[in-house]
């Protein structure tokens, strides 16, 4: 029994697939970054006295120095403060509108490419139609109806972001579909619900950890693009978009970098390790990978 | 044959393909039979003879055009599907290949139990424990349980799906190829897993397979399939002994013996398969039949039983 | 007798490098071919039966294969170990022709046979195009293509499965190879279209006098084709003999295990025989014989190293210790 117990332990799963993913060794670098990034967007406000909103009169655009870490911005704002209130919007904004975009996505590709005839038609013209659409305009729109606000920067980002999902959900789908172990699942009697989450789904999701992950990188992207536009998170609320945007004057791209150096780079980072998480996932859940 | 006695009755069942051009691809074109229970009938043809199409419209996986398949007094073509799903509990199948018939992000165990799951079967220790008992006899120790499919081997994994086919305790399994994957060593292991469970639970098979070595050797009937059609159907030592259609006799005779005594006269056939889009008039066979007559490029051959129950579908069988 | 000895293959090892380790598909495989002389190598999957031919060929480079020092390969006494590639390129096609199971991938879908066929014959032979088109046309009806003035003219995908391999056969031969190197050639056809290729393959076998290494997990097709037949398994060669040796009088176990385990047609029987067990995973290192899991002789002085290929008599040879005495006995006469 207590042989039994040990072995049903060493191969289940999901202790499979972390022990793999433990042994990926960028990805596993690249989770503790992000980890360690999140917990100090999240905890270093309450740790330190950080003021991302008070203009210090007579301190715009210095240099970084004992009393501002990374320096101020133009308008006298301390930019330490306002990265790591800012990394709480960008990354927020991110992967909520990611998940958004995959819940919405996945389990229509699903119904598309596992159906096919009628729902087929219906959800892949409606993806089309949406990707004919130049996204920045309707974003642009939306967010003027819903007013301007974190929210409806993740719910547009989000609710135009899903036709990726759906369409690689459904090119994989039809494959894995005429897979002979769904027949044999079909014929041993499992009901269309089951062939598609247990035996189509797991088989599909490879490719979807990588589109997740770069979905929140470009969602984070897009919330810079949006608050550069003045649509996205609203001013004097910080976010790493609108700080990079602050390089868009000459003099602060070529002489003050400190204001967009720091956001940029953290950027940056968050975006290629959530890549390569996003990566470490895909093999990890891949029974035939050894470990 | 229509005895009463059957435990599922083929009846006239064809299924066509839209192809090109508006052209049909006649896979399957009126065929009849009948499986009693506990017996194996074999369905050899070459490929594209449109046995594989046969076995899974057999089993409703693909939509009849016409015809129906008797079980339980019920056409089970014509059942809504919820009522099919439940059916499928009685009517399993195993697949050709065995590397890709296991889903390979499921265990072995949770494979195997599948069918319980599905339809609720018990409680979940009965499940693992019959699940556990099927895995051990077919072979596989219960550390294995645990594993995932990619780490077995071909003839294992064969026996993983025979289990998974048999855990719900089917009356009838269709087999399709089962063992033509495997090495020729690990065969006669899954022939003789297949045969023992014959045995012990009654099961019926419809086996197909191209090799007539290994039709021979497990059934206890075989019909022969030329271009969607059953061209003859026999017990089988009537059918190895006297084979009535050229086609089989051609069939047995291109097969090589493992053996250098003995010395046949071969058949060899004339030219390639004709496409099943446009299946020769007639009887299907006439262009490659050494025996063929006027009769046999005009009209399509009945197919006609003896006594003993030897069906043949020519016009100048026992001629 | 050793003139007559067209290829002489010893002590072949090759080994393959993959990311899990090294696998040694080949393990020290000796044998000759004769002039005129069909030589069937059976085995199953893994046994290593192509990678020997294609190591004949000097074709495993590609594939992160190695053939390892001290192995040979002479065709008529030459060394083809030792060529360049650019050498080994007139050998392959005009002294050693191959024949590959599926006859699709080994034909280039985007050109007609003709094209393929001249350019090869072009190649080899040295003659002008002219000459090397008639020549084809010939050669596609000696393989029994009907129509073959139009058929050349086709494309390989409109063609069925036997007809192109009776394309390969003609192209392969067309250069009067000495040795064709057929690896299943039968096997992606149907039963009764393999009964129409071997039958082709013996008719062209007295015409051009060509020796034939046929490579096959059919004991069928052996029996039907071949003068010597080699057994292999998990890289070994486990027993050499004529023909008839081997099907009337197998020595090694797992021939006769084999032999016994395949359905026949022309018995009936209850129950086969059944080797339990299955193939060894190559990338573990196998102590002793390659058989000793699944061999129901085992006994404790199998598990020192592979038998050497013990001769019983001019034409048989057996890696099993079984016949130790019996070795000895025939060495002594």
């Amino acid at each position: 029994m207590d042989r039994k117990r040990k072995e049903n332990v060493r191969n289940s799963f999901w202790r499979n697939t972390v022990q793999k993913f433990m042994k990926h060794r960028v990805a596993m670098f690249s989770l503790v970054f992000l980890t360690v990034e999140i917990l100090a967007v999240v905890l270093l406000p309450l740790l330190m006295d950080l003021d991302p909103y008070t203009t210090n009169v007579g301190c715009f655009s210095m240099a970084p120095d004992d009393r501002f870490l990374l320096g101020t911005d133009d308008v006298g704002r301390d930019v330490f403060s306002r990265l790591v209130y800012g990394g709480r919007v960008s990354i927020l904004v991110g992967f909520v509108s990611a998940l958004l975009s995959a819940v919405i996505g996945i389990p229509l590709g699903l119904l598309a490419g596992y159906y096919g005839g009628i729902i087929r038609m219906t959800i892949m013209r409606l993806v089309d139609i949406f990707m004919s659409f130049p996204a920045m305009i309707i974003q642009l729109v939306l967010v003027t109806v819903l007013g301007a606000s974190a929210t409806s920067v993740m719910l547009v980002i989000g609710l135009l972001g899903w036709t990726g999902f759906a369409r690689l959900t459904y090119s994989k789908v039809i494959s894995v579909k005429e897979q002979e172990y769904v027949e044999a699942a079909r014929a041993s009697g499992a009901t269309n619900f089951r062939q598609m989450f247990q035996y189509i789904l797991p088989n599909s999701l490879a490719p979807l950890f990588v589109q997740f992950s770069f979905s929140v990188a470009s969602a984070i992207l897009q919330e810079s693009g949006l608050s550069f536009l003045g649509l996205g998170v609203p001013v004097p609320t910080a976010s790493w978009g609108n700080m990079i945007y602050s390089a868009q004057s000459l003099s602060t791209l070529v002489y003050r970098p400190w204001m967009w150096v720091p956001a940029g780079m953290i950027l940056v980072a968050t975006v290629l390790s959530i890549n390569f998480i996003g990566d470490g996932l895909r093999d990890a859940l891949d029974p035939k990978m050894k470990i | 044959m229509n005895d009463s006695n059957a435990l599922l009755a083929v009846q006239n069942v064809k299924k066509y393909f839209k192809g090109t051009k508006g052209c049909y691809v006649k896979a399957v074109d009126d065929v009849s039979f009948s499986v009693t229970k506990g017996e194996t009938l074999g369905l050899v043809g070459e490929s594209g003879c449109g046995k594989s199409t046969l076995g899974r419209t057999v089993l409703n996986l693909v939509n009849a055009t016409e015809g129906g398949v008797i079980y339980e007094g019920r056409d089970i073509l014509k059942l809504p599907q919820r009522e099919m799903r439940m059916l499928r509990k009685k009517l399993q199948m195993v697949f050709q290949n065995p590397y890709s018939s296991l889903n390979p992000r499921m265990t072995v165990l949770e494979a195997v139990r599948a069918p319980l799951d599905i339809f609720g079967i018990g409680t979940k220790e009965e499940r693992f424990e019959r699940s556990r008992d099927i895995l051990r006899y077919v072979g596989l120790d219960e550390y294995q349980m645990y594993r995932y499919p990619h780490e077995f081997s071909g003839g294992q994994r064969q026996r993983i799906v025979i289990a998974r086919a048999i855990i719900s305790e089917p009356d009838f399994v269709v087999c399709d190829e089962p063992v033509s994957a495997l090495d020729v060593s690990v065969r006669a292991q899954v022939l003789n897993l297949m045969q023992d469970i014959q045995k012990e639970r009654g099961v019926a098979y419809l086996f197909i397979s191209h090799d007539l070595s290994v039709v021979k050797h497990i059934s206890d009937r075989i019909a022969v399939m030329y271009l969607g059609k059953i061209v003859e159907i026999s017990p089988k030592e009537a059918l190895y002994d006297r084979p009535g259609h050229p086609y089989t006799q051609a069939l047995l005779s291109a097969i090589p013996i493992p053996d250098t005594d003995i010395v046949r006269e071969r058949i060899i056939l004339k030219g390639d398969l004709p496409s099943p889009m446009d299946p020769p008039a007639g009887c299907r066979f006439h262009t490659r039949c050494r025996f063929a007559t006027e009769e046999c490029r005009m009209k399509e051959p009945e197919m006609r039983f003896d006594e003993s129950g030897h069906g043949v579908a020519c016009h100048r069988w026992k001629e | 007798m050793k003139d007559n000895v067209l290829l002489q293959v010893s002590h072949l090892r090759t080994q393959f490098e993959t990311k899990e380790g090294i696998i040694p598909a080949v393990d020290d495989i000796s044998f000759t071919v004769e002039r005129g002389q069909v030589l069937g190598i059976v085995g199953e999957s893994g046994s290593g039966k192509s990678v020997t031919s294609m190591s004949i060929l000097k074709l495993i480079e590609k594939y992160n294969g190695r053939i390892l020092a001290g192995s040979s390969v002479k065709l008529e006494g030459r060394e083809l170990l030792g060529l360049s590639e650019a050498e080994m390129c007139n050998i392959r096609g005009r002294e050693i022709a191959m024949i590959f199971q599926d006859p699709m991938t080994s034909l280039n879908p985007v050109f007609t046979i003709e094209r393929q066929m001249v350019e090869t014959i072009v190649r080899h032979k040295k003659i002008g195009r002219k000459a090397a088109r008639s020549a084809a046309v010939e050669w596609l009806a000696k393989v029994g293509i009907p129509e073959p003035e139009k058929r050349i003219r086709e494309y390989p995908h409109q063609l069925s499965g036997g007809m192109r391999q009776r394309v390969i056969i003609a192209i392969a031969l067309s250069c009067d190879p000495k040795l064709l190197i057929a690896d299943e050639p039968t096997t992606a056809l149907d039963v009764t279209i393999q009964a129409q290729i071997l039958d082709l393959l013996r008719k062209l076998k007295d015409e051009v006098n060509a020796a034939i290494i046929l490579i096959t997990h059919d004991m069928g097709v052996v029996a039907d084709m071949a003068d010597h037949i080699l057994v292999m398994y998990a890289g070994r060669a486990l027993e050499y003999g004529t023909k008839q040796q081997i099907f009337k009088n197998p020595r090694h176990p797992y021939t006769k295990g084999l032999l016994a385990s395949i359905p026949r047609m022309d018995r009936m029987e209850e129950r086969l025989f059944s080797i339990e067990g299955n193939v060894p995973n190559l990338l573990k290192p196998v102590e002793g014989c390659v058989f000793r899991e699944r061999c129901g002789y085992a006994r404790e002085e199998c598990g020192g190293c592979q038998p050497e290929l013990l001769s019983l008599s001019d034409e048989s040879r057996v890696s099993c210790l079984l016949y130790e005495k019996e070795a000895k006995e025939s060495a002594h006469e």
